[in-house]
């Protein structure tokens, strides 16, 4: 890298010639994962970033990159070279919420967004033998008392406190540190109820330990088409998390568009939409304004939920 | 189930997956000795690779590497002093006093039988057990960790060679160390400094290596020329083996160890870690020569070695049973399994009988194979004690370096590391016993996470416990060993006293 800043610098017109034939990008191009390789976000990144390859004509290549609750990558990219060749992963976690929560080394205006490509499926379950068979039935008891749910964190907690302050239920947040602890308490009738992913609810909807009452997105569960979503449901609200590249602000924006063209296009490709199912995801081809609204609207919403739940920063 | 079993050895009898046994187990072996490059690294290396390889042959390979470094952790804390697995911490205590008074060999020996003993039983186990044990997993909810946890801390009666104040004391600063990081509940930063490397907490690598491994390189910067014993060089390959009281003593601690570590690795959150540490307490609380321990206790190795070899195969049940990882490595192999398109959970004995019976066929197999790898290599790791003080003092330097910076990829935790040296080092000059720092720094953050889990569930109150009689049973478990530590702590002494 030093040695061809150096080489640019003081024989620049002799690098002229072959910057001219390469279109950029020239060289590789690399992706922070925010998680652990072989979790969902990490194996549906390598999926996009398999395609995008085919239409950059450069490697993409992943480094896995976690820490500090999906914050380490984004935090890396955002001080590294605006040149477009180090991008990150970025979710809801990472620039809606952590935000809020941490102390932490950039803001939302310290990226160029890139598109969103993938969307988190939610859903909402009890134990088999729960009273509780419908949705309804399960508000009309959290009016009533108060109901634990199991989580892995945000944004399904969040969606949660949104009920208790739009319909007056007592819905108590117990966290767990990962979805298959969450899922599993649920199972054991240590909680209520849980809000999670397909990939730790599916074996025990499917085994009949758990049953489903509704999907938390706006898209019910290909597994379950019979199930309706909360808004199909009578409840006006759906748990949206959309997973996104970005990269440090600063990136020349013929680079930025250059970028989103080919991973908008990455992201459309029938082995993404294969991969993400599998891990119960759902294609989320967003364009990189759309995505970075998305995440500063969410921002904001969620400020207040998260003080009000005294899960802020103070 | 025979049949099953046959089907799964049918499925492992191709070249391709017994030769992805073999890999497996002899990576998992070097990932064992190299500390900090744990098994969930290298699987994660090598996911991508296995994803060139159908479901079957990618989980035998994954589930070698698995279970293999749990043969390996233990050579470099016999032989050096630093625990290769966080699992193998406790090992470090008695092999490696085993290993200064020339009785390596029998350490690494027993060890590596031990460790083939509670494997094939924890295999059995899976196989015989799964569908009841998993309902166990299940019935573990917030009470009932939190009160497994409060009697994993109680074991810290039975450590306490150096005084109840001064356990109590270095089980405070485990304690106070585990909870460095984010709240588990709200997720908020506690003693960071602002410093980001420690937003995840203290990392297992640095503490381990530094406490044990790098103090060690200051005492023996400290004691002169003395070299530590060696055998003489054995006449026939298997001449570095336990002799015959040495065999005597480790039967029962390998059996239970063995049975313990399968039950406390079932459970999701530090199993192989919690059951090395409760073997050691239980064996040292058993046995005839309390005096030894510490000192060089065969037991104080066979136990721990061959709990958590139990434990990582007790893990696989609520894996395969139920779909739930119950520690980092396992969640890896589930995400093996997802990308593979199979949906891991109750279902797979009937939709994937040959993914399922294969495994468990090459479980059996890989077990056999470390055994037959780590015997032959005991002779030659043994040999490495031979080698002049100041290279090997480089060696343990070096490894100690590399393995903390592998795990994180930082140089604050090469720091930390060295600064745990030190600290390591004066602890133990001052007659500190670090069992207890070690146990209470990696059961704390679940101790804490249950008990607040179980305070939101029941909106606070604390009584509710007495609806959980698992919980219940716990904690007058944790009572009574406390009193018994503390009541029948001096008669050891007496012995000692009338004996030398």
């Amino acid at each position: 890298m030093n040695r061809r800043q150096a080489l640019l610098a003081t024989g620049g017109t002799l690098m002229l010639p072959s910057l001219a034939r390469a279109a950029w990008p020239e060289r590789e191009i690399t992706v922070l994962v925010a998680y652990g390789a072989g979790g969902s976000t990490d194996v549906c990144t390598r999926a996009v970033a398999a395609e995008a390859e085919k239409i950059l004509n450069v490697p993409v290549q992943i480094v896995n990159r976690t820490g500090g609750q999906g914050t380490s990558a984004p935090a890396q990219a955002a001080t590294s070279r605006p040149d477009g060749y180090t991008l990150a992963t970025a979710g809801m976690a990472a620039l809606a919420i952590m935000p809020h929560v941490l102390d932490l080394s950039y803001t939302l205006d310290s990226f160029s967004y890139l598109p969103g490509y993938a969307r988190y499926l939610y859903g909402i379950a009890v134990p088999a033998d729960s009273p509780f068979r419908t949705m309804a039935e399960l508000i009309d008891a959290g009016k009533q008392r108060r109901l634990t749910f199991a989580a892995a964190g945000a944004p399904q907690n969040i969606g949660m406190f949104e009920l208790n302050a739009r319909l007056r239920t007592r819905f108590g947040f117990v966290p767990f540190p990962g979805g298959a602890e969450a899922v599993t308490a649920a199972i054991g009738k240590h909680v209520d109820f849980v809000v999670q992913n397909p990939p730790e609810m599916l074996p025990a909807l499917q085994s009949g330990r758990l049953r489903l009452l509704a999907s938390a997105s706006d898209v019910r569960w290909k597994e379950f088409p019979d199930v309706g979503t909360l808004r199909e449901q009578g409840i006006d609200l759906a748990v949206d998390s959309v997973l996104g590249l970005v990269g440090p602000k600063d990136i020349p924006s013929e680079r930025v568009e250059l970028l989103s063209r080919a991973f908008l296009q990455a992201a459309q490709a029938p082995a993404v939409a294969d991969t993400l199912h599998r891990f119960g995801m759902i294609p989320a081809p967003v364009a990189a304004a759309d995505f970075e609204r998305m995440q500063r609207t969410a921002f904001a919403e969620f400020g207040p939920h998260l003080r009000a739940a005294g899960l802020a920063r103070r | 189930m025979m049949d099953g079993l046959l089907q799964g050895f049918g499925v492992l009898m191709t070249f391709q997956n017994l030769s992805l046994c073999l890999i497996g187990a002899v990576l998992g072996t070097l990932v064992g000795v190299l500390p900090g490059l744990g098994p969930a690294t290298t699987i994660a290396l090598l996911l991508p690779i296995s994803l060139k390889l159908d479901p079957t042959g990618a989980i035998i390979l994954l589930a070698g590497i698995y279970y293999g470094v749990a043969y390996g952790g233990t050579i470099t804390s016999v032989l050096m002093r630093i625990p290769g697995e966080a699992s193998s911490v406790v090992t470090c205590i008695d092999g490696y006093a085993m290993a200064r008074k020339g009785r390596a060999g029998a350490a690494l020996g027993i060890a590596a039988i031990g460790s083939f003993i509670a494997g094939t039983f924890g295999v059995l186990g899976v196989m015989l057990l799964s569908p009841p044990l998993a309902e166990l997993v299940i019935a573990f909810g917030p009470w009932e960790y939190a009160a497994l946890m409060l009697a994993g801390l109680s074991l810290i009666a039975f450590f306490a060679a150096s005084g109840v104040a001064k356990a109590a004391l270095m089980a405070l600063v485990g304690l106070f160390l585990g909870s460095v990081g984010l709240d588990p509940i709200t997720g908020t930063s506690r003693f960071t400094f602002g410093i980001p490397a420690l937003v995840d907490g203290v990392n297992i690598a640095p503490l381990a290596l530094g406490l044990f491994g790098l103090s060690e390189l200051l005492f023996l910067a400290l004691s002169g020329d003395k070299k530590p014993e060696i055998l003489r060089p054995p006449s026939t390959l298997l001449g570095f083996m336990p002799n015959r009281t040495e065999w005597k003593r480790s039967a029962m601690p390998i059996a239970r160890g063995s049975v313990l570590g399968f039950f406390v690795g079932l459970l999701p959150g530090g199993g192989a870690v919690l059951a090395s540490f409760l073997s050691y307490a239980v064996e040292k609380r058993l046995t005839k020569y309390p005096e030894e321990f510490g000192k060089g206790a065969i037991e104080g190795v066979a136990g721990p070695e061959s709990a958590n070899n139990s434990g990582t195969a007790g893990a696989f049940i609520p894996l395969l049973t139920l779909g739930i990882p119950s520690n980092a490595v396992t969640a890896l192999l589930l995400g093996a399994l997802l990308v593979h398109g199979v949906q891991p959970g109750p279902m797979i004995l009937e939709r994937q009988p040959e993914l399922y019976w294969g495994v468990i066929a090459s479980m059996y197999l890989g077990n056999f194979i470390l055994l037959v790898l780590n015997l032959p290599f005991v002779g030659f790791f043994v040999r490495a004690l031979e080698v002049p003080r100041r290279f090997m003092a480089t060696a343990i330097l070096l490894v100690c370096v590399i393995g903390t910076w592998s795990t994180g990829l930082n140089h604050f935790d090469v720091l930390l590391a060295a600064a745990f040296g030190i600290v390591g080092f004066l602890l133990r000059r001052g007659g500190f016993d670090l069992g207890p720092l070690v146990l209470a720094y990696v059961l704390g953050p679940t101790l804490e996470r249950s008990l607040r889990q179980a305070l939101l569930i029941s909106d606070g109150d604390l009584t509710q416990v007495v609806h959980h009689p698992i919980a219940l049973g716990f904690l007058i478990v944790s009572a009574a060993v406390l009193l018994s530590g503390l009541v029948f702590r001096k008669r050891p002494a007496v012995v000692q006293d009338g004996g030398s």
